[in-house]
């Protein structure tokens, strides 16, 4: 594993802890690697506050911090427990060029 | 910020308006005299019902979260925790919002986190779905017997906004309201 691959792993692993701190109603932060360039970190959050509109298509919301010389923009996905049982079985449903290879959950602790 | 978040960003500052023309600045010491002059000078007191200011809060916190994206979160109405979310890494962020540093930012958003989620439960489509009242319709849903008007709303939302305003944290309301001024600013959204 590269350098940069680490450290975005890390970071990944430290923003999904801070969300997890803040938002009780996340259960669990999901790090998606795979297809990622370089200078992406895609999490994908399991919410239980969250109420989609029906139908309503699984895209990723841009929360980079804005802070100098971070060297990673931050893409997010918020979905459903229910969705997230039907990405596992079909990662179809995430959004275009995201997979669930190599992925790492953060869950809150108990 | 794109033509998109320019309109929710409006919208925010309007709501955030009517909210403070139902409760203005020092409003509990208003409120106090008024009903004190009123009561000695034998003259019931105009006043709105809670319900109207907190349909505006909820309203303002609703549409400035969604201004800070892009495009739109799909949070629904629950988007303001997921905008404090993001928010409190925003190194940007902590000195318009009266900050010192990003840490003490992310202290006053422990402070407000119960807060933050009462407020997103005022929305109806929330409020039914968790049995709770909300400001701007009947409830419950299809069975309808209480008014938000005469409901005081003192459990669900100003209890908590009391506690925090007396955390030693800087008062919700007063953040809220620099977060209304300076969400165009640098650090203010992406």
């Amino acid at each position: 594993m590269s350098e940069i691959t680490q450290r975005r792993a890390a970071f990944a692993e430290w923003l999904a802890r801070q969300h997890l701190g803040f938002d009780t109603r996340l259960t669990e932060v999901v790090y998606l690697p795979a297809g990622s360039p370089e200078d992406q970190v895609r999490l994908l959050e399991v919410n239980t506050g969250l109420y989609p509109e029906p139908g309503s298509p699984i895209v990723p919301i841009e929360t980079t911090p804005a802070v100098t010389d971070l060297p990673f923009r931050v893409s997010v996905v918020d979905v459903t427990p229910d969705e997230w049982k039907q990405i596992q079985t079909n990662p179809g449903l995430l959004p275009a060029g995201w997979g669930l290879e190599g992925r790492q959950t953060t869950r809150r602790a108990r | 910020m794109n033509a998109r978040q320019v309109a929710f960003y409006r919208q925010a500052q309007s709501d955030w308006s009517v909210f403070r023309h139902f409760h203005p600045r020092g409003f509990r010491w208003w409120t106090t005299l008024r009903r004190a002059w009123c009561g000695a000078a034998g003259v019931r007191p105009f006043s709105f019902a809670p319900c109207h200011e907190l349909h505006y809060l909820q309203m303002c916190t609703e549409k400035l979260a969604k201004a800070y994206y892009k495009t739109d979160p799909r949070t629904g109405h629950a988007a303001f925790r997921r905008f404090l979310t993001d928010l409190s890494p925003n190194a940007a962020a902590a000195v318009p919002l009266g900050f010192a540093n990003p840490a003490g930012l992310t202290r006053w958003e422990g402070s407000v986190r119960f807060l933050v989620g009462a407020i997103e439960d005022l929305a109806p489509q929330i409020a039914d779905r968790k049995g709770l009242p909300n400001p701007e319709y009947p409830w419950p849903r299809g069975a309808e017997t209480h008014a938000p008007a005469d409901y005081s709303f003192r459990a669900e939302v100003y209890t908590l906004l009391d506690a925090q305003a007396r955390s030693g944290q800087p008062p919700f309301l007063t953040v809220l309201g620099r977060m209304v001024d300076t969400m165009q600013s640098a650090g203010g959204h992406l």
